[in-house]
């Protein structure tokens, strides 16, 4: 059977952002092993060397771009940098993000809150932004955003925080707005929204909880585990997909049917 | 790889628009599949459709709302291939009753089809709760999750109700079941597509003014209805290993018309 089967992303330019670790670089694999030529975006170098080196072994073209996705001039040079590498911008995956622990409402002081709005928010803005011109003149594009279980219902372990929460809620609305912007030039915009996600940072953070909030936590959810990264990359590889041709400002639940809706 | 490899799947409304596209992408993605609807002519249609792979298609003429006639149609199917991988219940779209049909009649109609569904996931879904594995996908009419997709001509009232109720219902039953059947490793989800071009969606789309047309399509933000395989496309994307972690959960697929 195998070669009558044609790769669901062949050809395809992908960026993926904070694609070095955990989700975005087992989106990026993923990506990779459907046909798509990737742009792997990071801040962490070393971390970016290994993935690349990985996603490469799968016979995969990578770029690698050292970017910080809060700083609007590298997001722009990141964007004009495939361009000029690959011609177009197929795919962007907004991945980059992450939250400062369980704080609440009167523990997340000033600069907090921009931190982690600028990183999980303010940074998705500025690659949708910036990609919008190149997708445009291809008249086809997917923008794939990761929000949150967070953003969505509430944290169901209460790690990612007030200001996490409130700005994967933000990537949500986002993600509509965009979507009905974009969606006259054929270009897709959606999100996912996981749950608890057990990547190496997922793993950390998990361990951290006391265990009684671990067990409720896999007592509520009805499929009794948490999510592996490729999971999540599965999900991402369908919304960038023909089969999601129709889908648009949607969001996509992951969550093992820990909030149903 | 083709994502159904050797997995049976049950797909109720097959004669429709919508679950014959869906038959149709199982069967390229290597399915064996049992093909489920009251309409003798339109399974007939659809087993033509699929005739280069009729080793592995059966088809059954059931009456969905009958539960003796629903648990045949789990034997028979476990009797021909041994196991049931997959449910999908394409049986609302194919039952989307015409404008002008009679209050009564067209809930009763409608009605029939979530009382079909339940009764299909808890009989399929006993089989799956058993074997430990399993994918249930309810495909709703998209007036139960927020309203119909456009208003009805003029002189015509109330018929989007039915779907309405039906829907919500399919939908309630989907989270319900997703709490039940989850812990025995079975996912149960839902797509809901907005307006997807069909004979019948055709023929009412032929029947509205040039500006209720032109209002319609301004609400889609892709300026387009959708096609039956494009349902079909996250239909399969939730049958397969690809939404393993997905449960519970509603996909939209209407081009952006209403997002949630």
């Amino acid at each position: 059977m195998k070669g009558t089967f044609r790769m669901k992303l062949a050809e395809r330019v992908a960026i993926v952002t904070g694609g070095a670790l955990g989700i975005g670089k087992a989106i990026a694999t993923a990506c990779a092993r459907e046909g798509a030529r990737i742009v792997l975006c990071d801040i962490a170098a070393p971390a970016l060397t290994a993935a690349e080196a990985e996603i490469r072994a799968l016979g995969a073209s990578v770029l690698c771009l050292r970017v910080d996705v809060t700083d609007g001039a590298q997001v722009a040079a990141m964007v004009e940098e495939v361009v000029k590498t690959w011609g177009r911008v197929d795919i962007l995956v907004n991945n980059a993000g992450g939250g400062i622990g369980p704080k609440g409402l009167t523990e997340t002081c000033d600069e907090e809150w921009d931190a982690v709005v600028n990183l999980n928010l303010k940074g998705q803005f500025l690659c949708c932004r910036e990609v919008a011109a190149p997708m445009r003149c291809q008249e086809w594009g997917r923008i794939i955003n990761i929000a949150s279980n967070a953003g969505r219902y509430r944290s169901n372990t209460g790690f990612g925080g007030l200001a996490y929460s409130a700005a994967k809620g933000g990537v949500l609305q986002l993600t509509r707005s965009v979507a009905h912007e974009l969606g006259s030039s054929g270009i897709t915009v959606n999100s996912i929204a996981p749950g608890s996600v057990l990547s190496e940072r997922g793993w950390r953070e998990f361990e951290a909880l006391p265990v009684e909030l671990r067990e409720r936590v896999l007592a509520e959810t009805p499929l009794g585990r948490f999510a592996r990264a490729e999971e999540i990359a599965s999900i991402a590889v369908f919304l960038a997909s023909d089969d999601a041709s129709y889908i648009t400002g949607a969001t996509i639940v992951a969550n093992g049917g820990w909030c149903a809706a | 790889m083709p994502e159904l490899l050797d997995r049976v799947a049950v797909v109720t409304g097959a004669g429709g628009a919508v679950g014959a596209a869906v038959a149709q992408r199982f069967a390229g993605e290597g399915a064996r599949i049992v093909l489920v609807d009251e309409d003798q002519h339109a399974l007939g249609r659809i087993r033509e459709a699929l005739r280069h792979h009729a080793g592995s298609v059966h088809s059954l003429v059931t009456d969905l709302t009958s539960e003796s006639q629903v648990r045949a149609l789990v034997a028979r199917t476990l009797a021909r291939f041994g196991q049931v991988d997959i449910l999908v219940s394409a049986m609302g779209m194919a039952e989307e009753p015409p404008w002008d049909e009679p209050g009564p009649t067209a809930w009763e109609r409608r009605l029939r089809s979530l009382t079909a569904c339940a009764l299909c996931c808890g009989a399929v879904g006993t089989e799956m709760r058993a074997r430990g594995r399993g994918r249930i996908v309810n495909i709703v009419a998209s007036a139960g999750r927020y309203r119909s997709a456009y208003a009805c001509p003029e002189g015509v009232t109330g018929t989007g109700a039915p779907s309405a109720a039906t829907g919500g219902g399919m939908l309630a039953l989907t989270r319900e079941l997703s709490l039940e059947l989850g812990p025995h490793g079975v996912t149960v989800n839902a797509v809901v597509p907005g307006w997807i071009l069909t004979e019948r969606s055709t023929r009412e789309w032929e029947r509205l003014s040039e500006r209720a047309r032109r209002d319609i399509l301004a609400e889609i933000s892709l300026g387009r209805p959708g096609r039956p395989d494009e349902v079909a496309g996250a239909v399969l994307f939730l049958a397969s290993d690809a939404s393993s972690y997905v449960s519970g959960s509603a996909i939209d697929v209407n081009g952006g018309w209403w997002m949630s």
